[in-house]
């Protein structure tokens, strides 16, 4: 038996385009429906890496402006004037409450975008909060055919207990879409695709047209399907059919921004989808990066949420020489072999994230870059990963020039100041109508501004 | 590159063995759909006239909502099926025709919250928190669920419909009938992927360095090694406490080159006796032995655990936060893991839970990070000591002595197995209160030997299974 499974095609050759599948609707062809809105929209993407990162070789020496680049960030220098290292800001909600036990990065990376405490349980019934991705993708669903993206390198199961007491829910995922749903990572390039882009078919208007009008009628029938179990149902399982059709109402709007947007653009990229998993690391993140900026180039989503590993991550990176698992170098023990090992894997995420910052740098849009109109929000939900620290993380923001903030800058906020009061501002900044709280948050950050 | 090719990437060593490359080409000059077994299912009649189309088309759709909603239809089925059937024969984005009516209502039938979604209904004047037994109907679902991880086929459903599977000789004929179709493979391959983790071999990713010999061929004969192994017990109908103990493994020709077993070729898939008994049961297969391992190690306690855990459902408390891991550097060079393992175990936070657990994986350590067998950890280090301690002091040596431990707790195993599939079987995490059920279960079972269809009768007859709970919270 022969069977060809897990088996990747080179990254590279689905981007040159072999494949026929559909032209990508223009932006412009929006504009009507946006008229209101004269400069590019922003976009926002939260970037988590598992298991800490090792804070004396990520914290710049000094404050403000002419601090110098530490070993982790330097692979970011030509990005420079758009950065801003955040120093000093908290998860409380990370720490483990009376009777609870281990959970440690489970809560963190749970806290991380929510300022919620996760609720100790095996999965039956999941407690968090609403994540900073979900609502500016509320915000934004207005304007695009996805909501948003959830995106991730490696297991994207959320059923079933992880570690101890807690459900791998809290480990695979940083987005919650409302405080009992978390919403799964997408860790498959070809499924990613086929939500931007479907799943081919053809590309003939009046075909397609026809075909929308044959979803139409199904979405009606169903819809009334759910109109008369909804009564027969009790409480848990009404919210069970609510989501479902959440998810049907979801499927109609896109249709009908979908009618919006007939006109194609001839100068995108005409794509055919990936296929499989690349076994490189390098090769996995790039691919996946490249989709990420596929989706805000044609205007698919405006919001992107990626998890590069799940917390406890054991994941070896051979790539960079040794075959050590993540987690087990994290817990270090003052051990400076391990410590080099560590600090080696920050610098490889920190590579990573200059490929995607330059892939967006280098795509047009308006009449700048994606980056020119994009914040980007990367870190880790533990500072120190061998003591399971959640106080002064690792944060960075990437998004000097955009919305009046001022780049080239590492701002110290005085300790115990939440998270969630950048989240807030993030918010803030890409003009989502006012949020008032965001978890355990206490106000609005002041950022540096021009 | 062309289309249809897959090619060899240069960098990639680790593919199939032997394989330079693959070329799929065709099929060519296609007509039409041609004739596949789904469609000989969905297309129950053929109308030979335009105007037996539409009864053709209801007796079609008709069967298919009935399947795939698992339950008798009644007449709020039919008529919109029918309306997006006319809707695209009619015209429509498939351009229209028979095939195309039944496809675009296939489609709503797929859809449909009744199909995705697995309904029981309360009834009517049900009190919350009262407890009632589920309808037949919904019974059958659970139990195709259960044992086929898929819908009731036209048999199981049809006892449910006539209300007979409240008898439990009916109910036990068919669970016996269900064992014995091939269907069943589902039930090994998701129970024994979950409950044994075999699920995570196809994300391992060995150091390369370490294991060198690892391929693609190797990923997939390990985890298909103890599917098979667990499939001949469960067809035989065997006591599941023999998974312990089997006396033979399943091999191919590159599992048992990874075993160092002369004589087995190709890629076939064979019964083999073992005259070895340091590989018998569970605790020899490879699979079980890569996934409790680290990328480039063997990790002594992860082994110890999930034999606790997975093995006899005494899970050691977690680890508290600022938990060295292991040394590697020069000073620990020329110890042996166990060695190494000791000094960790100096610290009498750690000492508590290592106790329990690292005694155990020790006994494993002739099996290194792949599971092959290995006399020594390298050079200098001296052989291996498998020699291995219980909490309660009983010694032992080597996975044979662990395995005879084991064997001697195999009513504590049956119970932990049984805790597990009851698990997989309600599709929910078992509390304190199904305990009690448990042990019920797994105490019937004794009678007859612990087989799996004991157990999994046991199971089905039982209250958690049978019976559901109105909620509590309101209906708004």
């Amino acid at each position: 038996m022969l069977a060809i499974t897990r088996k990747s095609i080179p990254r590279r050759s689905f981007l040159r385009g072999a494949g026929a599948v559909l032209a990508l609707p223009v932006l412009d062809a929006m504009t009507p429906a946006l008229s209101t809105e004269s400069r590019r929209p922003i976009r926002m993407s939260f970037i988590e890496v598992p298991n800490g990162i090792m804070m004396d070789k990520w914290t710049p020496a000094t404050v403000g402006a002419d601090f110098e680049l530490t070993p982790i960030l330097e692979p970011l220098a030509q990005f420079r004037d758009r950065m801003l290292v955040l120093s000093g800001l908290d998860q409380q909600q990370s720490a483990a409450r009376e009777n609870e036990v281990a959970g440690d990065h489970p809560r963190a990376c749970t806290a991380w975008l929510t300022g919620a405490h996760a609720k100790m349980t095996a999965g039956a019934d999941l407690r968090a909060g609403v994540s900073v991705d979900q609502i500016a993708a509320k915000e934004f669903r207005k304007y695009t055919q996805l909501a948003s993206l959830e995106v991730g390198l490696e297991s994207a199961e959320v059923l079933g207990a992880c570690e101890s007491a807690y459900s791998c829910a809290y480990y695979n995922t940083i987005s919650w879409r409302d405080e009992t749903t978390p919403l799964p990572m997408e860790n498959r390039p070809r499924a990613i695709f086929e939500r931007l882009f479907g799943d081919a078919g053809s590309t003939d208007p009046e075909t397609r047209a026809a075909m929308r009008q044959d979803e139409r009628s199904i979405l009606d029938a169903v819809t009334d399907d759910v109109k008369r179990l909804r009564g027969k149902l009790g409480g848990p399982d009404r919210g069970k059919i609510d989501q479902y059709l959440e998810a049907v109402r979801d499927v109609e709007r896109r249709m009908q921004l979908a009618e919006a947007q007939k006109q194609a653009d001839p100068n995108l990229p005409r794509l055919g989808g990936p296929t499989g998993v690349p076994q490189a690391f390098s090769d996995y993140y790039k691919l996946m990066a490249d989709l990420m900026v596929l989706a805000w180039q044609t205007d698919m989503t405006r919001v992107c949420t990626f998890q590069i590993g799940h917390e406890m991550s054991g994941r070896a990176y051979p790539e960079i020489g040794f075959g050590d698992a993540h987690h087990s170098v994290t817990h270090h023990q003052g051990d400076p072999e391990k410590i080099a090992k560590t600090i080696q894997i920050n610098i490889f995420h920190t590579k990573m994230l200059a490929y995607y910052l330059d892939k967006l740098s280098s795509t047009p849009d308006g009449d700048g870059s994606l980056l020119d109109h994009s914040m980007l929000l990367y870190g880790g939900a533990l500072s120190d990963g061998n003591l399971h620290l959640y106080s002064n993380l690792p944060l960075l923001l990437v998004a000097g020039g955009v919305a009046g903030i001022r780049g080239a800058q590492h701002v110290r906020y005085p300790g115990r100041t939440p998270m969630g009061n950048l989240l807030l501002t993030m918010l803030d900044k890409a003009n989502v109508p006012y949020v008032e709280k965001i978890g355990d948050s206490t106000g609005r950050l002041e950022l540096p501004s021009v | 590159m062309p289309e249809g090719i897959i090619e060899r990437r240069r960098d990639e060593m680790n593919f199939f063995e032997g394989v330079g490359s693959i070329a799929v080409a065709g099929p060519y000059d296609v007509q039409g759909p041609g004739a596949t077994p789904s469609r000989e299912r969905i297309f129950i009649c053929r109308p030979a006239a335009r105007a037996e189309e539409q009864a053709c088309a209801e007796r079609i759709l008709a069967s298919l909502a009935r399947r795939a909603y698992r339950r008798p239809i009644d007449a709020n089925d039919l008529p919109p099926l029918l309306a997006l059937y006319q809707r695209g024969a009619q015209g429509g984005g498939f351009g229209g025709g028979f095939e195309a009516g039944v496809r675009l209502a296939l489609q709503k039938i797929l859809v449909s919250p009744e199909f995705i979604f697995r309904m029981e209904l309360d009834p009517p004047d049900a009190a919350p928190g009262s407890v009632h037994r589920i309808s037949d109907v919904e019974l059958a679902s659970r139990l195709s669920f259960f044992l086929w991880s898929s819908i009731p086929d036209d048999e199981l459903l049809a006892a449910a419909e006539r209300g007979a599977l409240s008898d439990p000789s009916v109910l036990a004929a068919q669970v016996r009938r269900m064992l014995a179709d091939p269907r069943l493979q589902a039930l090994v391959k998701n129970f024994s992927g979950q409950w044994l983790y075999l699920r995570n071999i196809a994300g391992i990713q060995p150091d390369s360095t370490s294991f060198p010999n690892f391929d693609e061929n190797l990923r997939q004969a390990l985890a298909q090694e103890t599917e098979l192994l667990i499939e001949s017990t469960l067809r035989e109908d065997r006591s599941v406490a023999d998974l312990l103990r089997t006396d033979y493994i399943f091999l191919n020709q590159r599992l048992a080159e990874h075993y160092g077993i002369k004589g087995i070729y190709g890629t076939e898939f064979r019964r083999v006796t073992l005259d070895d008994p340091q590989r018998y049961g569970l605790l020899g297969q490879a699979s079980i032995l890569t996934v409790t391992s680290y990328p480039n190690r063997t990790a002594p306690t992860i082994r110890g655990k999930w034999v606790l855990e997975q093995l006899l459902g005494t899970p050691p408390p977690p680890p508290p936060p600022n938990v060295p891991s292991l040394k590697d550097d020069a000073s620990t060079k020329t110890l042996t893991m166990r060695q190494r393992m000791e000094q960790h175990r100096a610290n009498p936070t750690c000492a508590v839970c290592h106790k329990m657990m690292d005694p155990l994986g020790f006994s494993l350590e002739n099996f290194d990070g792949l599971g092959r067998w290995r006399e020594s950890t390298g050079v200098g280090t001296g052989p291996i000591g498998s020699s291995g301690v219980l909490p309660d002091g009983t010694t032992f040596d080597g996975p044979a002595g662990l395995r005879e431990v084991l064997v001697g707790k195999r009513d504590l195993f049956v119970e932990t197995f049984t805790e597990r599939l009851l698990t997989y079987a309600l599709g929910r995490g078992v509390e304190q209160y199904d305990r009690p059920v448990v042990r019920k279960i797994a105490r019937a079972a004794a009678a007859d030997d612990q087989r799996w269809s004991a157990i999994i009768l046991g199971i089905v007859n039982s209250a958690p299974f049978q019976m559901r709970r109105v909620s509590n919270a309101s209906n708004n």
